[in-house]
């Protein structure tokens, strides 16, 4: 906030603030904008890539039970895992997965195991979003921080936009370039404001609940967290470490299907497996809820033994329980997911027009820029650039390459090299670039994996498509005012 | 059931177009009906209906603005005029900065989160925790911090950004006495 700020109207605080927001933040928001978006199809990207492991829609509750142990005898020599889950198969990834503490593996419709659950980058992604990759709780606190300033942005923005109703569907996009992007951020922001506003403050109620569960603790569970959260989303029963058989997961299963028939089970959670004190879950999706899932309790004979309460329990669990998918947009199927994805771009292009408005404005006053813009060229284009390199050197290096130091690496020299010689991070290289580079890995990988689902080859021609969009010279005018 | 209020939604927007830069009570016809939808949706299917609601609404209100920019006439460059926002590059103004960053950032969080705790305390008197105080402190925090960032970065300097997380952490305080 600068001197003259004191003489400013509301409108011109405003936007002072927004822009400082936006300075602030933009680059991380642009990061975790861009990868939310592509979250948002997550099973599709993990089919994506390994796209080879045999399918199937249905895991039997005998199934299931039995592959259990078959996944504990590839696991004989590890430590004894103290969680086991059950990730049932579903139409966006129709393979069944068991994690154990140790590894996670893909099973058939049989039980058989057929695979080691490998998608490092999907998961890499995922992570940049969610933690941007640092320790958990700190990663998505900060994320969660992101969240607010976010939301602060939108807030700011409209009070900074006294024609929001005059100017509400005026978009001239082949005026001269600065009027024309910020038409862009102004509209794209405006329309898609309910949408950024329930990512943002969702977004931030995920992230900065630890830092409230961490307070309430502090003041009345002597510290312990768990206590906290088992107010909202469930309690564990004590634990007794003496062995015993396997928990009859079928029977808990076919108990679901019996009691609950509208539900789909999402999960089959085993605590303590194979002890006395071992306590099986079953999270089940109900339709049209926004819910993401009822949690429904059992012992190791199967017995049922109750529900936490996230479908009808107090409004507090069930708000609770609604952030996630309302967050994530995967409430009512694909085209809810596809609406999500577009509006996530969108808020990649308020995002990126915003600083370049931002840049624009300081170079019309004869202030140094040239370092700074394409520093931003290498955060709006290099970014994804990143990431699809990412790609390459996971399918050539396999899934235990070292992706999140590759990447920051990548993106730091890609940083330093815009800051010491700018002209060579111009911005339409490195836009053509990421272009090419997309269309290009779109038909490597179709071509790579023909014989691979069909959901597969149309993620590869949507991938060809933006990419056709970023690079193609005829859509360069519209395609650069996202730099 | 659902389908007439989604349906509905789309005329809302149309007529919002229609109104918009004409009569405005085709725009006012506009707002009602996309807001009866949306309680419509509430009504028969909670949340969820208001959720899906808003998605189709949103991407039904983009299409217009999308055909804009597509049909959109080419304009001649325009004189660079003085930008709106004002920069400054002095050497007291990084220090203003920080200070800035440290009224919005750590000091409004702490505010925000005091009064979260306060309100969960009052929510619960002496009883445990249970899930509704708890679910409130925890969303309740973010929107807080949300309206003092706002708040904060829509005053004239780093002195007038104090009052507001002080009088949210007063108001915290008196519910604290309450609770």
């Amino acid at each position: 906030m600068s001197a003259a700020a004191k003489d400013q109207t509301l409108v011109q605080r405003a936007l002072s603030g927004h822009a400082a927001l936006g300075l602030l933040a933009g680059a991380l928001i642009y990061l975790i904008a861009l990868t939310g978006t592509m979250v948002v199809v997550l099973e599709k990207w993990q089919r994506w890539e390994q796209p080879n492991i045999a399918e199937s829609i249905v895991l039997s509750p005998e199934a299931a039970q039995a592959s259990i142990p078959n996944v504990l005898a590839r696991e004989s020599e590890a430590p004894a895992t103290e969680h086991l889950y059950i990730r049932m198969p579903t139409e966006d990834l129709p393979r069944a997965v068991v994690t154990t503490d140790n590894k996670a593996w893909y099973v058939d419709g049989e039980g058989e195991v057929v695979g080691r659950e490998a998608h490092t980058w999907t998961e890499f992604v995922a992570a940049l979003h969610i933690n941007l990759t640092l320790p958990i709780v700190w990663g998505m606190i900060l994320v969660g921080v992101l969240g607010v300033v976010l939301a602060a942005l939108l807030v700011t923005g409209v009070l900074a936009h006294p024609k929001i109703f005059k100017d509400a569907f005026r978009l001239r996009s082949r005026h001269d370039p600065q009027l024309a992007r910020a038409d862009w951020h102004n509209r794209l922001g405006v329309w898609t404001l309910p949408f950024a506003l329930a990512i943002s403050l969702t977004g931030a109620f995920i992230g900065l609940s630890y830092t409230g569960a961490g307070t309430l603790a502090y003041a009345h569970t002597d510290s312990d967290l768990d206590r906290v959260y088992s107010t909202i989303f469930g309690d564990e029963p004590e634990h007794d470490p003496t062995s015993a058989p396997m928990a009859n997961i079928a029977r808990a299963m076919e108990t679901v299907a019996e009691r609950f028939p509208e539900t789909f089970p999402t999960y089959v959670v085993v605590h303590d497996p194979m002890t006395e004190g071992q306590f099986v879950q079953i999270i089940a999706e109900h339709p049209r809820r926004l819910i993401y899932g009822e949690v429904y309790s059992f012992n190791g004979a199967g017995d049922y033994l109750g529900k936490v309460g996230t479908s009808d329990g107090e409004i507090g669990r069930q708000a609770a329980a609604s952030t996630y998918n309302l967050h994530f947009g995967n409430y009512a199927g694909l085209p809810v997911e596809l609406a999500y994805i577009a509006f996530g771009l969108a808020l990649c292009v308020i995002t990126s027009t915003g600083t370049t408005l931002w840049l624009r404005k300081r170079r019309r006053k004869g202030l140094p820029t040239e370092r700074m813009a394409a520093a931003w060229t290498v955060t709006i284009w290099g970014i994804p650039l990143a990431l699809l390199a990412m790609a390459w050197l996971r399918f050539l290096g396999g899934p235990d390459v070292p992706l999140v130091a590759s990447f920051w690496g990548l993106l730091i020299a890609g940083l330093l090299v815009a800051v010491l010689r700018p002209s060579s991070m111009a911005d339409d290289l490195v836009r053509r670039a990421l272009g090419i580079a997309m269309l290009v890995s779109a038909l490597v990988h179709a071509t790579w994996f023909w014989n691979a689902p069909i959901e597969n080859l149309l993620l590869d021609v949507a991938i060809a498509i933006i990419g056709l969009i970023i690079w193609r010279p005829k859509l360069r005018d519209t395609a650069a005012l996202a730099a | 059931m659902i389908a007439l209020p989604l349906l509905l939604l789309l005329p809302a927007v149309a007529l919002l177009r229609a109104g918009w830069g004409g009569d405005r009570r085709l725009a006012y016809a506009g707002w009602a009906l996309g807001a009866v939808s949306l309680v419509w949706l509430g009504v028969l299917e909670g949340a969820w209906g208001v959720a899906v609601g808003f998605t189709l609404a949103i991407g039904a209100a983009l299409v217009p603005v999308l055909y804009a920019a597509a049909v959109s006439p080419a304009r001649a460059r325009r004189d660079a005029k003085d930008p709106a926002i004002a920069l400054t590059s002095d050497g007291a103004a990084i220090g203003r900065r920080l200070l800035v960053f440290l009224l919005v950032v750590p000091v409004s969080f702490l505010a925000a989160q005091w009064f979260a705790f306060t309100l969960n305390a009052l929510m619960k008197g002496d009883a445990p925790l249970e899930a509704n105080s708890v679910a409130t402190a925890f969303m309740v925090q973010p929107i807080v911090w949300t309206g003092l960032m706002a708040w904060q970065m829509c005053q004239r300097g780093p002195v007038d950004m104090i009052k507001p997380p002080l009088l949210i952490a007063a108001l915290g305080a008196l519910l604290w006495i309450f609770a």
